[in-house]
């Protein structure tokens, strides 16, 4: 079978050329003959999947449609919760943990007919790769399995064809570096747009639910599905669930976006992944958007900022486990857990000074003329799994700082033939405008919309 | 590493009660010297003084547009 898009699948169970078990079967064949190569999936619910496709393929020929994601199989990485199978977020420490109830990311995929298929790897505490000997796997590149995935599985398992959405916590990137080193797409949404609740905690003032979907479309229907206030977040904003399917077909037109010219330059970018970059926004400005160069700056501060709230945040949730059982960590999560120690409570508030300002220049400065940026995902295409500086170096973390809302998207395929990816970044709250501009792009290039089917040995070959 | 920051890195450690290996030493001194060039980074930033009242402008809290930030 073909590799079917969500919107693909949905119109052939609409048709009856394909049933929800009928598909479910089929990945999970697919699973079973090509992720042992990837190591991307690490459990798999078989019998409740094909039991509650069999109830969703009832539920449509009795015209219970509960929309376009009734009947649609989805992965989680391991750090969100669903009750009565384990949370182990990729370490021994919480190894033996099951959860009580299902994350509310959860509860809303299945209130819209979702299906969940299994759980796919994570870094340790999606913080840091596991060590070798680990019982935990680091799921690799399905352009090419000698490389990595990025830090977690929800980009390969996509990619792969495994399910056409995959959900992974984003804090300082991580869905959108996966669905850019794997060629897929990935969503941070506006802080505050999808709840958290059941998701691990990891830093709280940058955790994002983040998507990673294998189309644009695909990614605007699950965002759609997901999104909406829960009192159960205290992140939670109130505002309203957008109309996403509505943007997706108005195009660039008018619109105008602001490269961010110096990201392009900092070094250690990798010149592949700069013109990659250039090539999309000449894309868009072809397709009627206008296109200029701008300066983001604060070049110091943003990481600064950033890596100060991040271990200071996640310092606070792992210093009592880090004292009483560090050899439940595997070394990189433990010294990267461990920095945290080091922030003193003056800098931390400091750092959210310097947040709050940094919020008020993008907008003001950048949002004020521009309705998007476009900038690189990650600094280089997909490393070796073993090369001592692990995974690129990323343009991400910054937008986990100011909160709004970032999409990765492919737009290029280096001389090795791994993917490259743009960033298209929004106003807070208006993913609107940023799917509108990712639709168009898609669609521009849609001979890009292809499949690792190569490298794996998949019977797939371009996604439907 | 100056007496000060030998100190302050020792000091970070005991008061967390966390113990590192020997030959982990060097990387988590690497690791508290890039968090104190990130604290000199932030500490150029000009925030208020204590003599300043609250402007509502600054300061660190919930935002009603973005809660949590």
């Amino acid at each position: 079978m073909a590799a079917l898009s969500l919107v693909a699948a949905g119109r052939r169970f609409r048709d009856g050329s394909l049933s929800p078990p009928a598909l479910i079967q089929s990945l999970i064949a697919e699973i079973a003959a090509l992720d042992t190569r990837l190591h991307s999936v690490t459990t798999l619910c078989r019998a409740d999947a094909l039991a509650e496709a069999a109830r969703l393929e009832r539920a449509l020929a009795q015209g219970k449609d509960r929309g376009p994601l009734h009947g649609i199989p989805y992965l989680l990485t391991d750090v969100i919760d669903v009750a009565g199978l384990p949370t182990c977020c990729g370490s021994r420490l919480r190894r033996d943990r099951v959860a009580a109830r299902d994350a509310r990311v959860v509860e809303r995929l299945r209130r819209a007919g979702a299906i969940l298929l299994g759980k796919v790897a994570t870094f340790e505490f999606a913080t840091a790769p596991p060590e070798p000997d680990a019982p935990f796997a680091v799921a690799r590149n399905p352009w090419d399995p000698e490389r990595t995935a990025g830090p977690n599985g929800a980009g390969a398992s996509v990619a792969a064809g495994f399910a056409p959405l995959a959900l992974a916590l984003d804090t300082g990137g991580a869905a959108r570096s996966a669905a850019a080193l794997c060629g897929v797409v990935g969503l941070k949404p506006s802080f505050g747009r999808i709840s958290r609740r059941g998701m691990m905690r990891l830093a709280d003032s940058l955790d994002h639910c983040g998507i990673v979907a294998a189309t644009v479309e695909d990614l605007a229907r699950a965002t759609e599905a997901l999104s909406g206030f829960d009192a159960a977040d205290p992140g939670s904003a109130e505002e309203p669930v957008p109309d996403l399917g509505r943007a997706l077909g108005l195009g660039v037109a008018g619109l105008r976006i602001g490269l961010v010219r110096d990201w392009l330059h900092r070094d250690p970018i990798a010149p592949e992944v700069a013109e990659a970059v250039l090539t999309a926004a000449a894309v868009l400005e072809r397709l009627g958007a206008r296109v200029d160069e701008v300066v983001m700056g604060a070049t110091e501060l943003f990481p600064a900022a950033a890596h100060t709230i991040y271990l200071a945040e996640a310092f606070a949730l792992h210093a009592r486990d880090l004292a009483a059982h560090p050899e439940l960590y595997g070394r990189p999560a433990r010294e990267r857990l461990m920095a945290g120690a080091f922030v003193r409570g003056a800098d931390y508030v400091r750092a959210q000074e310097v947040r709050r300002e940094l919020i008020n220049r993008v907008d003001s400065t950048l949002f004020g003329r521009y309705d998007l940026l476009l900038a690189p995902v990650v600094a280089a295409p997909a490393p070796c799994v073993d090369a001592p500086a692990g995974a690129p170096g990323g343009f991400t973390l910054p937008f986990n700082l100011t909160g709004h809302p970032a999409l990765s998207l492919l737009c290029g395929f280096s001389d090795r033939g791994l993917p490259l990816a743009a960033q298209i970044v929004g106003r807070s709250f208006d993913e609107a405008t940023m799917f509108r501009a990712a639709a168009a792009f898609e669609a521009a290039m849609h001979g890009n919309l292809r499949r690792p089917q190569a490298s794996i040995g998949s019977s797939m070959a371009r996604v439907e | 590493m100056s007496d000060a920051e030998e100190a302050g890195f020792t000091a970070a450690l005991a008061e967390a009660g966390l113990g590192i290996a020997a030959d982990r030493r060097a990387a988590m001194m690497a690791a508290y010297r890039r968090v104190r060039c990130w604290s000199a980074i932030l500490s150029r930033y000009e925030v208020p003084s204590s003599t300043e009242p609250c402007d509502g402008s600054r300061g660190v809290g919930p935002c009603p547009e973005r809660s949590g930030i």
